[in-house]
Order: C-alpha cells, then structure tokens, then sequence
C-alpha cells in the first residue's frame, strides 16, 4: 500500500506531507482546492509502477510517467503543472510498501522527467481512477476519441477506466471478499450490467428484463462499473482505487451501502482514496472507523490552501462539510427564535 | 419582579420577567396528573413578543457522546413530553383543568388561534456537530403534533447550553 506521500508545487497544491496513509483515505475541501489533482497525481505514480517493466513494456518509468502525466491532466507540456509562480520545481515523493518513487521537473519541461528515482519492485496488480461521471454509455466514445482519433476530452482516468472494462469476466473461484462485495451490490443493484458482444454495447439486466445502459439510472451504472472491475479480476487485494466523489449521483443509503462494500474490500487489502463533498460520506467513514478497528481512516482536508490530516477513529476533526451543516442548523435556529 | 430561577439538568434557567414563566413540571395541574403523563420543565413568554410560547425541556449530555445511548427511546421520550406539554398548555389556558388560576395571567390571556409554539430541547454540554441531526430527528418524530397543531415548520429547536444562554434561556 500507499504508505507515505509528499507533494511540492504540484498545481493548486504548494505542499502538502503525509507521512501515515491508511486502507482508506477520504480528501475533503471546497471546489478548486486540488482534491481532484492530488487524487490524479498518486493515480499517475501508481500507474507508472505498474506498467513499468509489464510484458514487454519498452519504456522507462520517466518516459511512462511522462506519457501518464500527458494524458491524465492534458496539459500542452508536462511543465504546466508546476504551481503558477514558484521557485522551486515541482517533486512527488511517495513511499509504497516501504520503497520509495520520487520525480522532480521543472516548469519549462515539455516532456523529458530528467529525475526520477524508483525502488519499488514491479507490480502485477492494477489500480484504477473511478471518475465522477460514469463511464458505461461513453464506452466506445472514449475509447475512440482516444485510441483512434488520439484527441483531448477524456483524459486517462476514463481510458483506463473504459479500457479496463473490457477486460471479459473471468470465470472460476474469485477471492471470497469479492464474492461478497458482488452480492452486496447487486442488492443494491437489483440487477447488473453486461457487455453484450453481439451489439457491441452495454445492457443492464434486471430479471428477464434487459435495459439499454443509456436509460439506466445513473448510480447504477455508477455501482456496476466496481461491479464489473471485482468480477473479470482487473483489480485483486493490491490494487489502489480512487474514488472522485463516491457520491455522485447515488442516494444517501446507496451510499451507505457503497461504503460498507468499501470498507470490506478495504479490509481485504485494497487500498482507497476518495475525494468527497458529501456529508454522509463523511458521517458514515466517521462510523465505519469507530467500528472496524484494523482499518485506518485518515482525513485529509484542505482550506485556504493549507492541508491538514487527521484519523477519523479520532473523531470528526473541523471541516467545511460538517461546518456547513452546522450553519444551516443555525440559520433555522435564528428563524424558529427571532 | 422577576420569577425564580429554574434549575435543571445542571443549568440555571431564567430569572425571567415576573408573569412570563410557568414550571409546568412542578404545576399543581400536572401534580395532580402525572401519572403515566411525562412532561417538559416549563413555559417562557418570548421576551419581544407574547404571542409566542417557547415549550423547554433540559437534558444533559455525555461530553464524549455524540448520540444518547438509546436515540430512539430518547427521541421518543422528549416527543412525548414537549407534546404532552403543549396539549396540556392549551388545555390550562383553556381552563379545563380548575387549578387554571395558577397559570400567569399573561397565559390565561393568550390568544389561542393566534399563539405560536415553539418546543425546545435544551442539552448541556452537546457539542456543536451534535446538534444538527439530533434537532432533524427530533423534528421528525414531532411531525405529527406539528401538522395537528398547524405549528410552523420551524416549531422544533434543539439547543446547547452555549447557544441557550446567547438566546437569554439560561444565565
């Protein structure tokens, strides 16, 4: 796992150090803060180490991060990504199983990383970015835009995505924890998704009943692609997912249930790191870490540019989401005793 | 004049302006029929306008809690009383009981179709984050003493003791 990360002048992010993650990371902050780009900085770096040395993979990890970078922020040069106006260049310092990934470039790199250490074994296992927007309906779209036409739209947290789910299920025994984390959702489902070779498209069925993916509700399809990665075995017990907003468009008790599914999972081995807005996100992570004492939940906020890290078992440390509930409970207080 | 203060749950309630304040749980009304009937601590007169009757109940909280141990038979059991309480407000100020008289004359007067409501829950030492969901629940389960009673959809108010004492409940 992800033990340790330190970031300078990446983007909206001067610097930001932790030096304890946990099995399930949540960011939190406002709109604009580089929750998103944190998120997609480790999703790089752990995408780096396991194509590196995969198959026949040409590429050193300088030419992969670089490529990686490229297309996952679609920036004109790499460069771009050093924060507006600093002196000092921007570095990624990451520990995973206790071996360090370092890089380090400047803001006039195009697209040769010049320094890069790397002492973290090759990996088998994958891990994936779960974009806020799902992905099942822009299937071929995505692959399309981006491994025919070559073009900027979908970066490559949805190629990866789209490409990983076309990884055909596998059948045989699956770990236990999946098996059981698919059951769990598809109570939640009510159903499940399918790629129908035949037509070339996703479908979901509910009983005898099948449904073209684009008349489906959002949050299934939402819950289905985790769904889908469990079961053709894309992700195993070392993967990391990321998660951007595990809300969106789920019901606060989908919700629930999601996280519980997470919390399994995390248990089992897999890493998360999720970046939320979401008030019952963060309620229920806040329970779910009083309950399951093997799992570390660290906290990681950011406001007015400064980031601070606390463990959920802790309690709820200070945050816009829960100030914000607070505010409006004030605000029908004031009116109910005017 | 101002009334006596009242001391509940570890907090110091009032003084308050003499006629404004009934201690409905010590009444000789409810005295005489408080068996199976639990009820709130007492009446406050808004201090700017006596049209509004502000119903209190006191309670105190574990400083490390953010829940009571039991929510739904502590949701219910402060339902039951703020509820009992109002019915039995009106039913004072409608003289229906024939200790009436010990009611303060600025309640006897009250213009019942008129009147507001507002049931209050007061809980020492409830931190802040605390409050929100508890004061949703509770809104929830007096839903229906809101909607027979035609209250306003902001009737239901769940307090700190810091927050009761910036509303001039507890000195």
């Amino acid at each position: 796992m992800i033990n340790s990360l330190e970031l300078k002048n990446f983007g909206p992010i001067h610097q930001f150090k932790c030096e304890k993650l946990g099995n399930i990371n949540l960011i939190i902050g406002g709109n604009g803060t580089g929750k998103t780009i944190l998120l997609k900085a480790l999703y790089s770096a752990m995408r780096t180490l396991e194509e590196y040395k995969r198959g026949n993979e040409p590429r050193n990890a300088s030419e992969i991060l670089a490529d990686k970078l490229y297309w996952t922020f679609e920036i004109e040069k790499i460069g771009d990504l050093v924060s507006k106006g600093a002196d000092e260049p921007l570095s990624f310092k990451l520990r995973f199983d206790g071996q360090d990934f370092y890089y380090r470039f400047g803001k006039d790199t195009t697209k040769s990383i010049q320094i890069l250490e790397n002492h973290v074994l090759p990996r088998s296992s994958n891990s994936i970015f779960l974009p806020t927007k799902e992905v099942l309906s822009l299937h071929h779209i995505i692959l399309q835009s981006r491994e025919l036409s070559k073009t900027f739209g979908f970066d490559d947290t949805y190629l990866d995505l789209a490409r990983a789910l076309r990884q055909p299920p596998t059948g045989g025994r699956n770990y236990q924890q999946f098996a059981m984390s698919r059951k769990n959702l598809s109570e939640i489902l009510e159903g499940k998704v399918e790629y129908d070779e035949k037509l070339g498209r996703w479908q979901f069925k509910k009983g005898n009943q099948k449904f073209p993916i684009g008349v489906t509700a959002e949050g299934i399809k939402k819950i289905s692609i985790l769904d889908t990665l469990l079961g053709n075995r894309y992700l195993d017990q070392n993967s990391v997912i990321f998660i951007d907003e595990p809300e969106s468009a789920l019901h606060p008790a989908a919700i629930s249930k999601f996280l519980d599914i997470i919390a399994m999972l995390a248990e089992f081995g897999i890493q998360f790191f999720m970046a939320s807005h979401s008030y019952f996100v963060i309620k229920k992570l806040f329970l779910i870490a009083q309950k399951k004492e093997r799992l570390s939940i660290p906290i990681i906020s950011v406001k007015d540019g400064r980031w601070d890290i606390a463990n959920l078992r802790e309690g709820l440390p200070d945050n816009p989401i829960i100030d914000e509930s607070i505010q409006l409970y004030k605000e029908e207080v004031e009116l109910a005793l005017q | 004049m101002t009334s006596e203060p009242i001391i509940e749950s570890g907090m110091t309630f009032g003084p308050y302006p003499e006629g404004h304040c009934f201690y409905i749980e010590k009444s000789e009304t409810y005295r005489k029929i408080q068996e199976g009937v639990k009820i709130a601590e007492f009446l406050l007169l808004h201090s700017q306008d006596d049209s509004i009757v502000w119903i209190v109940e006191a309670k105190q909280s574990s400083p490390r809690r953010e829940s009571p141990p039991n929510f739904d038979a502590f949701i219910l059991e402060i339902q039951q009383k703020l509820t009992n309480a109002l019915t039995l407000t009106v039913a004072t100020c409608l003289k229906r009981h024939y200790n009436f008289e010990e009611l303060p004359n600025s309640f006897q007067t009250l213009d019942l179709k008129k009147a507001s409501f507002r049931l209050i829950l007061v809980i020492k030492g409830h931190q802040e984050a605390w409050l929100p969901p508890l004061q949703d629940a509770l809104k929830k389960a007096l839903n229906p003493t809101i909607k027979t009673w035609n209250l306003s959809a902001t009737s239901v108010v769940v307090l700190n003791d810091a927050m009761a004492r910036e509303q001039g409940l507890i000195s």
